[in-house]
């Protein structure tokens, strides 16, 4: 017989511990499961002859990169990649923060950034073809051209949010504005920021391959033309696959350095207090 | 001249806001006028008022945070033209880094001030057994409940070891139970301590329960009663329901009304 105490509640009852959640990764990875089986599936039934099953593809990646045809062009567009984020971060960390801290900057400069954030950049693309030539430094300034914009605008709005009572809170404590502004203000509007770093490093993997496709013909837009021109399906969706996984790397990898500098907004966030 | 036992003078203070309208309309909007007051070393005082009167102004520009427009500000003899290291204050919300433990919050200011890592952690775990979180050192704010978060704030300000202790209705957003262990806490404390503090609340009762002096203010953003001549201490809450302190919290409704 179960014991009751004055409270009525039975003095043997257990805690109920609920079932251990999924993690994100496990569920992510039943996403990419299913999406690789309905390609598979799709594939094999042969719905249309420009979809080839999703194992065709991952073959023909694997003989690219056995024969060594993609090593080169996968190096150099990565090369770029990273040159032109890189700067990107610079000059928009800088410009975005310059925007929240100074009236007179934002509105100098707020103009150009809401017009590049609507305008295609595509459209640009040209213009910096006939600046700077046939050269890698014309195919860096389209990433810069994709990605700046959206991390300025994210930085700007990052800090122009970051939470004034801090501030107020060391200015009470005897902090020096600039170092307030370092250890609390830009502390604060790091995830943030983080936000549009992400954003923008989507958007510079985008740069990357419009600018080889539309101006040097070289990395993986070379071999993508090729492709194209011999109408192989699976030569094409190989190297657009190849771009997917090395947004996604890429992508994960800023999230990684997101959780490791800010792990305090994102548990906060997601335990939602 | 200042008295020789007066920590903190405001002497004439005015301040007022200007708010720009649409067509380039100017309003101009005050928040205190000519206002005066005198706090002595080691005394606890509270300034009720109704909500927009003020209360806030005065303390903000105490602690150096709100440039005033005419009249003077004196804390310990020095006239205040910015934050000093002879004050520190409580926030309504607490205002913790939420990326920061509750020790290096609780030595934030002492940071600051540019003491080394193991003396500023010494000083602010010591506050914040004060507080009663000496337990919780190592939480992060969001693992804290909002009473806690408030200790934490309170040890932050006790930590530099202040003279002058500004407390922005730093309880005003707790459940009733929290709000009173608090008030006994900072009872014990101020009691241990006798730092000069200036406590800002809209509760008539918490007023009447820790303070020494009571300055009521008016939407006119001036003091328009002092009183004094509390009830002796130490007080407890049974005392709450005493016919003096029915007779006090009706003097302040009246004046407040």
């Amino acid at each position: 017989m179960t014991a009751v105490t004055a409270t009525g509640v039975p003095a043997t009852a257990t805690p109920r511990i609920p079932r251990r959640r999924l993690r994100p990764v496990t569920l992510e990875l039943i996403g990419l499961a299913f999406g690789a089986l309905a390609w598979e599936l799709v594939g094999l039934a042969k719905v249309s002859r420009f979809l080839p099953p999703l194992h065709g593809v991952i073959g023909r990646i694997w003989d690219l990169l056995r024969s060594g045809q993609l090593g080169d062009p996968l190096t150099q567009s990565l090369r770029n990649l990273l040159i032109g984020y890189a700067i990107s971060v610079g000059i928009g960390v800088t410009v975005g923060t310059l925007m929240a801290v100074s009236k007179y900057v934002d509105y100098a400069l707020r103009i150009y950034v809401n017009g590049l954030m609507a305008t295609p950049s595509i459209l640009l693309v040209p213009i910096l073809y006939v600046i700077f030539g046939l050269s890698s430094f014309t195919l860096i300034a389209v990433i810069v051209l994709y990605a700046t914009v959206f991390i300025v605008a994210n930085t700007r709005s990052a800090v122009l949010g970051a939470s004034r009572d801090l501030t107020e809170m060391s200015q009470a404590f005897g902090t020096q504005p600039v170092r307030g502004f370092f250890e609390v203000t830009l502390r604060s509007a790091g995830p943030e920021i983080f936000g549009g770093l992400r954003l923008g490093m989507g958007r510079a993997v985008k740069g990357m391959f419009n600018g080889e496709l539309l101006i040097a013909v070289v990395g993986l837009a070379q071999i993508e033309r090729t492709y194209a021109g011999a109408f192989d399906a699976t030569g094409i969706l190989a190297i657009a696959l190849t771009i997917l996984i090395i947004a996604v790397v890429l992508t994960t990898a800023l999230e990684a350095l997101n959780r490791a500098l800010n792990s305090w907004a994102v548990s906060s966030s997601r335990s939602g207090s | 001249m200042v008295e020789r036992d007066v920590m903190v003078q405001v002497d004439q203070v005015s301040k007022s806001f200007v708010k720009y309208g649409k067509r380039g309309k100017v309003d101009v909007v005050p928040v205190l006028r000519e206002m005066s007051l005198d706090i002595h070393r080691a005394e606890f005082v509270s300034i009720v008022g109704p909500t927009g009167c003020g209360k806030t102004s005065v303390l903000r520009a105490i602690a150096g945070l709100l440039p005033i427009d005419s009249g003077r500000i004196v804390v310990d003899g020095r006239p205040v033209s910015g934050p000093g290291r002879e004050r520190a204050m409580v926030f309504q919300d607490p205002t913790l880094l939420p990326w920061a433990s509750a020790l290096d919050n609780a030595a934030f200011g002492l940071k600051q001030r540019g003491l080394g890592k193991r003396e500023r952690r010494a000083r602010a775990q010591e506050a914040l057994e004060l507080v009663g979180l000496g337990h919780r050192s190592g939480a992060l704010p969001q693992e804290l409940s909002g009473g806690m978060r408030q200790r934490v704030g309170i040890a932050r300000a006790l930590a530099v070891d202040p003279s002058v202790l500004l407390m922005d209705e730093p309880f005003g957003a707790l459940d009733e139970i929290t709000r009173r262990t608090l008030q006994d806490q900072l009872v014990r404390i101020w009691e241990q301590d006798k730092k000069t503090v200036i406590f800002i609340t809209h509760s008539v009762e918490e007023a009447l329960y820790l303070s020494d002096r009571i300055f009521v203010m008016s939407h006119a953003g001036h003091i328009i009663e002092t009183i004094t001549d509390l009830m002796p201490r130490p007080r407890t809450r049974e005392q709450e329901s005493s016919e003096e302190f029915v007779m006090l919290r009706a003097k302040i409704w009246e004046a407040l009304s």
